[in-house]
């Protein structure tokens, strides 16, 4: 197990250079001059000269490049040109705000499709079933910024339950979190529906229901964990991007988050806090999928054996 | 009076109750996106440069109107055309408590005239040859050559000298507000200065809300919990505002200028009548009263609004008249191939930013120039791609807005043959001899009625060359609770009366922060 987790860890190291060489490049690559941005246009020639030559970008590209990469290596991720602040600070402020509507959005859709799913697909061609798939197709069709302002009319507006926007009390995460959740709860639903129908017919079900286990033993603990794998692959793969930042939901909720942090920072050019985004991108992303392998190992003793 | 500043921390707690409730009566205001930052040194966003005044009093100050007048200046003078005398107010105290001297002033300036210090002020200094300390409250400024319009680059917020540099910490002023809390991207919390040399506030705080989303925006306004909106609702959203019972909605003639601009080094573009033939081709009325539902003004003069002592109405303008614009591009030997038939008589790119409203118009103005046999291909791109192009004169055509213009200087900047990008923001290449001697003159003109005459006369060349498409100019446009009274538009879009501002139900003791 332990080798297993460092093997997985080590792989981090490439993906994060190669996303790092890759957004440096592109990023590089599209017009838009931060140092116009910083200065405006209205400022003399030779201080933008100066600027240039103070932030390196004067200097050829491959050149910058290692630069950065030197800098990274020890840590330092630089300040940003927007924000006149070390880029770890920027980011550090927006983290909780990420990570809370993340992890509140994970729970709403959890809560949801995991038991719409198991009933979806316990009672199979019933009505209750097609009430889910009509719930799972108008979460995945509703857009966000359609869905956010339609659940502050009602809960806010008309019956004045949670504030419109802004980021408060619990209150304030509850709307957020069903807009940026409704989304992912109908492909889980359906998901759960899926995976578990295929282990229904299983002969270690009937083995166990022959055993004198309760009906709910043998779905949960027999059909459900036997069918979570690819489940798990899917949460994984979405709690990495809910990380990466809602960036409409934060839009519409007025949430101080990473997404709109990194969409302004690309308006603006700032090189260094796109850098510093989409390194916290990355990791989450590499973390999260190793959580997801390390469940892979707790839900499927094999895959631990041949780790 | 010092006893008193420095007893403002704790004024400040007593402002605040617990729980993050703010006491006493105020005010929240969306804006429309974050402040970058509120060192008056450094900023030139447009929100953090329309709050500054409320937290920082400067030398000079820009009133309702746009006009100078002073601020911390008790008086000025100019011994002479090259250099200005500044009294200042004495017993006039920043938010910490010290006392604003002639060497705050000093340093505020000298801190932007240091290039290591990377302002993107530093420019407008460029003329000053020295800032000397007459006394303690008592400072002159000396240029190199005579500049007329180096007042206007007077109106920066002063801050007590050795302030460093930062966004953590933003240096205190001596406005009528001084800051509780900034938490960028979300917020920032102003409480009044008790201490305010100009007089108290009426209102206890202010709250400013980044509310980056339009119909987030709309709906905090409708349930209340927002209180004032300048300039941030769409023009098709105003029709919901009014049918609120609490809100009203003001607008005002405003001097944000709209217009076309044309690359006059483009083979079809250099010719004169084709660009006076465009600005024939466009109803601009239609669009005003149509598209942006009746909140602007048809834009005749150039750049500079009507209210504007510099403005020049007696010059060429170019009403809606398709025949007009078609007998200038058939004397422009642009013959229309197969008369009203769907060929054009030659095609042009049109760049714009992905604004949604920019975007609509140029559809619509894409629609006129079809009428009159020009073929328009609308391209919107991200605005830092945007404004690189035009920066490096990489367009045919494209639109913007100027904003906030309350300096005539700004024709040399936009026009003269040596403001071509990056030096000025001539983005069309134009160059007129006569119409840069001009320029040239009127920086140097001491005398009004003369500077006036000279810039008249700029603005008629520039009007018969249709070097810009005037468009319109927008209003300003504040939806505000009724409740509130007091708040006088400022033609730069300044929060600055809001220190005037207060509330007529004062029954209301606490405001719960939302």
């Amino acid at each position: 197990m332990r080798g297993f987790f460092w093997r997985r860890l080590v792989i981090v190291i490439p993906t994060i250079v190669g996303a790092f060489t890759l957004v440096f490049f592109f990023l590089h690559l599209i017009p838009g001059d931060p140092v116009e941005v910083m200065l405006g246009e209205t400022a003399q020639q030779a201080d933008k000269e100066r600027l240039r030559e103070e932030l390196g970008l004067n200097l050829p590209l491959y050149v910058q490049y290692g630069r950065f990469i030197a800098e990274v290596a020890q840590g330092d991720l630089g300040d940003s040109y927007f924000y006149r602040r070390p880029v770890t600070q920027v980011i550090a402020d927006r983290v909780p705000a990420t990570v809370e509507l993340a992890l509140a959005a994970f729970l709403v859709a959890g809560l949801i499709a995991i038991p719409l799913g198991i009933v979806a697909a316990l009672r199979e061609g019933t009505t209750v079933d097609n009430v889910s798939v009509l719930f799972s197709l108008l979460g995945v069709s509703m857009p966000n910024f359609w869905l956010g302002p339609l659940l502050i009319i009602l809960f806010s507006i008309k019956l004045g339950w949670f504030p419109v926007s802004g980021r408060g009390d619990v209150g304030s995460l509850v709307l957020p979190a069903i807009t940026l959740g409704t989304a992912l709860a109908a492909v889980l639903s359906r998901m759960t529906r899926a995976s578990l129908l295929e282990r229904l017919g299983e002969d270690y079900l009937t083995v166990a229901r022959a055993k004198g286990l309760p009906e709910w033993k043998v779905i949960l603990k027999h059909a459900l964990r036997n069918a979570l794998i690819p489940i798990i692959t899917i949460m994984g793969l979405q709690f990495g991007a809910l990380l990466s930042g809602a960036i409409i939901t934060e839009n519409v909720f007025s949430w101080p988050g990473i997404g709109t942090l990194l969409i302004n920072a690309i308006s603006a050019r700032d090189y260094p806090l796109v850098q510093g985004c989409v390194l916290f991108i990355t990791l989450s992303y590499v973390l999260v999928n190793l959580l997801t392998d390390l469940l892979y190992g707790w839900v499927d003793p094999r895959i631990r054996l041949r780790g | 009076m010092r006893k008193v500043m420095l007893l403002l921390p704790l004024l400040v707690i007593v402002a605040c109750g617990s729980q993050g409730n703010l006491i006493g009566t105020g005010i929240r205001v969306g804006l429309d996106g974050s402040i970058t930052t509120l060192d008056p040194r450094l900023a030139v966003d447009a929100r953090a440069v329309r709050i500054d005044p409320l937290i920082y009093s400067s030398l000079l100050q820009l009133d309702e109107k746009g006009r100078l007048v002073p601020d911390l200046a008790r008086s000025w003078s100019q011994p002479d055309a090259r250099t200005y005398l500044f009294h200042l107010h004495r017993g006039v105290y920043f938010h910490d408590g010290r006392e604003v001297t002639a060497e705050d002033v000093q340093a505020t300036f000298s801190f932007i005239m240091d290039p290591r210090n990377g302002s993107p002020k530093r420019g407008s200094y460029e003329p000053v040859r020295r800032i000397e300390i007459i006394d303690q409250y008592t400072v002159r400024f000396v240029l190199r050559d005579v500049y007329v319009s180096f007042p206007y680059a007077l109106t920066v917020g002063i801050v007590p000298h050795g302030s460093p540099a930062g966004l953590k910490a933003p240096p205190v002023g001596s406005g009528p507000f001084l800051l509780l809390q900034w938490r960028p991207g979300e917020e920032l919390v102003l409480v009044a200065n008790p201490c305010y040399f100009g007089g108290d506030a009426r209102l206890d705080w202010i709250q400013f809300r980044v509310l980056a989303n339009t119909t987030t925006r709309l709906l905090e306004m409708k349930k209340g919990e927002v209180d004032l909106l300048q300039n941030c609702v769409p023009s098709y959203a105003v029709k919901f505002m009014e049918r609120i019972p609490e809100v009203k909605v003001i607008h005002e003639p405003g001097i944000t200028y709209q217009y076309l601009g044309y690359n006059l080094t483009d083979p079809i573009l250099r010719r004169k009548e084709v660009r006076q033939a465009i600005s024939h081709a466009i109803d601009r009325e239609a669009i005003i009263n149509h598209t942006l539902k009746g909140l602007a003004v048809k834009a005749e003069g150039v750049v500079l609004a009507p209210l504007h002592w510099a403005y020049e109405g007696n010059i060429h303008t170019y009403d809606y008249d398709p025949q007009r614009s078609k007998e200038l591009l058939d004397a422009a030997g642009l013959p229309d191939p197969d008369g009203d038939g769907p060929r054009m008589r030659f095609f042009l790119s049109y760049k714009t930013s992905t604004d949604m409203e920019t975007m609509e118009i140029a559809q619509i103005i894409k629609g006129y120039l079809k009428g009159v046999g020009i073929g328009l291909e609308v391209r919107s791109f991200e605005w830092g791609t945007f404004f690189e192009d035009i920066m490096k004169g990489n367009f045919q055509v494209y639109s913007l807005r100027w904003i906030g213009v309350v300096d005539p200087d700004i024709f040399y900047y936009l026009f003269h043959s040596s403001s071509f990008p990056p030096n000025g923001a001539n983005r069309g290449r134009y160059h007129n001899p006569e119409l840069d001697k001009l320029l040239e003159v009127s920086r140097r003109t001491v005398d009004q009625i003369q500077r006036k005459r000279l810039y008249s006369r700029i603005q008629q060349i520039l009007a018969e060359d249709a070097v810009y498409t005037s468009l319109w100019y927008r209003d300003n446009l504040v939806v505000m609770r009724k409740e509130f009274r007091g708040f006088q538009i400022y033609a730069g879009g300044e929060y600055k009366s809001l220190q005037d501002v207060y509330r007529e139900e004062h029954d209301v003791v606490s405001s719960q922060r939302p």
